[in-house]
């Protein structure tokens, strides 16, 4: 079998998924810019771990949901301030849809949108978009040697996303505001701790890593997202010089909304509700990698990554993802 | 490789610190939306604009009503699941003449059904209106001078009609229904129509009361079926009959 070495400038993570944002510390001096894409929709409704009908959600909310799509646009950089400690930076920018759907022959669009109306009286249109929290990172090379390395974690999430928009033209009543899930941030500044287990051995790569969120403070509406732990399992091949590919699992948990906005009447629906958000979640991906060897852009890899979920288990009702898939390009220097 | 359990022990207390903090004991917003009744008051298929007027009801015979009012109290919303949500305790005093008849907050939500009684709860039954409540304090609407001691009138019908059988007749005799007591309350369910209560808004139930319905099996030709204005005419054969007749008084517009 054919090895494929890890070629000069790319670091020790260069084989990781698209949907991994830590896997490795540069060397002193080292740069890094990345754009990744993350894609999701939503359609089924659920409560805890199984899909409910629309009709017990109007029993306790106006609407419905019926679909929602986020896309969310993320510029990292990183830097290598010496062979043990690099930092890295985040931008992101959010885009989010969704439809929700009133029960049959109620009389309760009072917004007026007749173009809405039109098409169906009862299905309720929302989307946002803009920059969304920025986040800072320190990351530190806790051990490592020719085959392995451990590296710790320290982020901090920046609330530089709105958390107050409201939904204007489309508003169900005077002033309504989004729901938390269509805002642009989480309006708190967060910690982001993080340990991560990577080993390589010529063509092939591992991980092992855990993420977290702690969320200690309410934002100035009052309240926080929960406390989240994000599990992640991966292994890559390199099959060519300028092919690989990648199977990860994903362990995901989240406590639901402590507090809540005055502004969001929870009985709108269920993503108004503080109380449906969080769960469990595990989900699996399979990506590809392409390497870049020269040119402008050498050094440089495309990265794209689909999955799945295979269990979920949420608080109350959410709808659940279908699928969601992540892109990213990463330059090295 | 050695650990340096610094770093170890402050990762391990992140991670703790994370999930053993902050369950969410709060109350979300809660929130209500208004709603009122629009109601037309209609004698046999045709609306009453005024009292005195000559109508015709579905068999060509002739009426005049000259008074039509009614007490619809203890409102319910229904769920989608058949759960009532109570509805304000306003006593809505219902008269010809008057459509908007505004009943309060109600918690904001899908209903599928309303749900009412007409007539008065026993302990308001039994009670002395005060001069400053414009729904109980009507003359109109006690059996007596004053509410007690015979309580109130639930429903009230009068004016003439034309009592022959084949409906063909200018002579009206006059009718007076006054149905009343603990005992003749009735409940109404409206048929299914969904309405969704928005926080801060107005949700309008548009319904009708056809009187006319008062008359189903009454034999009109017999005086002694017009009359009935007094509590102890409400314990009869005919108040029995009347009392039936008033779950048939209520629909959607």
């Amino acid at each position: 079998m054919m090895l494929f070495i890890m070629p000069p400038g790319y670091a020790q993570g260069y084989m990781s998924p698209a949907g991994v944002m830590i896997s490795h510390a540069h060397a002193k001096g080292g740069w890094m810019f990345s754009y990744n894409y993350m894609d999701m929709y939503m359609e089924d409704n659920w409560s805890g771990n199984h899909p409910i009908s629309e009709e017990q959600i109007w029993n306790d909310y106006l609407y419905a949901p019926q679909s929602m799509h986020m896309g969310m646009h993320m510029l990292m950089g990183m830097h290598g301030l010496s062979d043990r400690i690099s930092i890295m930076m985040m931008t992101e920018y959010k885009s989010s849809q969704m439809t929700m759907l009133l029960p049959p022959g109620s009389s309760g669009h009072h917004h007026g949108d007749t173009t809405s109306l039109s098409v169906n009286p009862n299905l309720h249109k929302h989307s946002t978009n803009g920059f969304g929290d920025t986040k800072l990172w320190a990351i530190y090379k806790w051990m490592a040697n020719e085959n392995s390395s451990v590296v710790v974690s320290a982020g901090l999430s920046i609330p530089t996303g709105r958390i107050n928009l409201e939904t204007t033209e489309h508003a169900v009543y005077e002033g309504e505001q989004q729901p938390y899930m269509m805002q642009l941030g989480s309006g708190t500044l967060d910690f982001m701790p993080g340990v991560t287990y990577l080993s390589y051995a010529g063509s092939f790569t591992w991980s092992v890593q855990a993420l977290s969120t702690i969320r200690a403070f309410d934002n100035v509406a009052g309240y926080h997202y929960g406390n989240d732990l994000t599990m992640n399992a991966w292994a890559a091949y390199q099959f060519t010089s300028f092919l690989s590919a990648s199977i990860r699992l994903e362990g995901y948990t989240s406590a639901p909304i402590s507090g809540f906005d005055p502004q969001i009447y929870a009985v709108v629906q269920p993503g108004a509700d503080p109380d449906c958000y969080g769960g469990e979640r595990v989900s699996t991906y399979g990506g590809m990698n392409f390497y870049i060897h020269d040119g402008w852009f050498q050094n440089s890899k495309l990265a794209v990554e689909f999955g799945l979920p295979l269990y979920q288990r949420v608080n109350v009702i959410q709808q659940v993802p279908l699928f969601i898939w992540n892109a990213s390009f990463t330059a090295s220097f | 490789m050695r650990i340096p359990y610094l770093p170890a022990v402050l990762l391990a207390s992140m991670f703790l610190i994370g999930f053993t903090a902050c369950d969410d004991d709060d109350d979300p917003a809660t929130s209500k939306g208004s709603v009122a009744l629009h109601i037309h008051t209609f004698a046999g298929g045709n609306e009453v604009e005024a009292y005195g007027d000559t109508l015709l009801l579905g068999d060509d015979r002739k009426i005049v009503v000259n008074t039509a009012q009614l007490y619809l109290t203890n409102f319910r919303f229904i769920k989608l699941d058949d759960s009532e949500v109570q509805g304000p305790a306003t006593v809505l005093f219902m008269k010809q003449g008057v459509e908007e008849y505004e009943l309060g907050e109600v918690e904001a939500g899908n209903y599928k059904g309303l749900r009412f009684d007409v007539g008065l709860s026993d302990a308001t039954n039994a009670s002395t209106p005060d001069p400053n409540d414009p729904a109980l304090f009507q003359s109109t609407m006690w059996f007596g001078s004053t509410a007690q001691p015979d309580g109130f009138v639930f429903v009230n019908f009068q004016g003439a009609i034309d009592t022959t059988l084949n409906a063909n007749s200018n002579s009206l005799a006059p009718f007076a229904y006054k149905i009343g007591t603990n005992d003749n309350r009735v409940t109404i369910t409206m048929p299914q129509e969904n309405h969704t209560v928005v926080p801060d808004q107005l949700d309008v139930y548009h319904m009708k009361v056809d009187y006319a319905g008062l008359f189903n099996g009454i034999v009109l030709s017999n005086p002694n079926n017009l009359q009935m204005t007094t509590p102890a005419q409400n314990n009869s054969v005919l108040a029995e009959q009347l009392v039936t007749n008033i779950a048939t008084l209520f629909s959607y517009e």
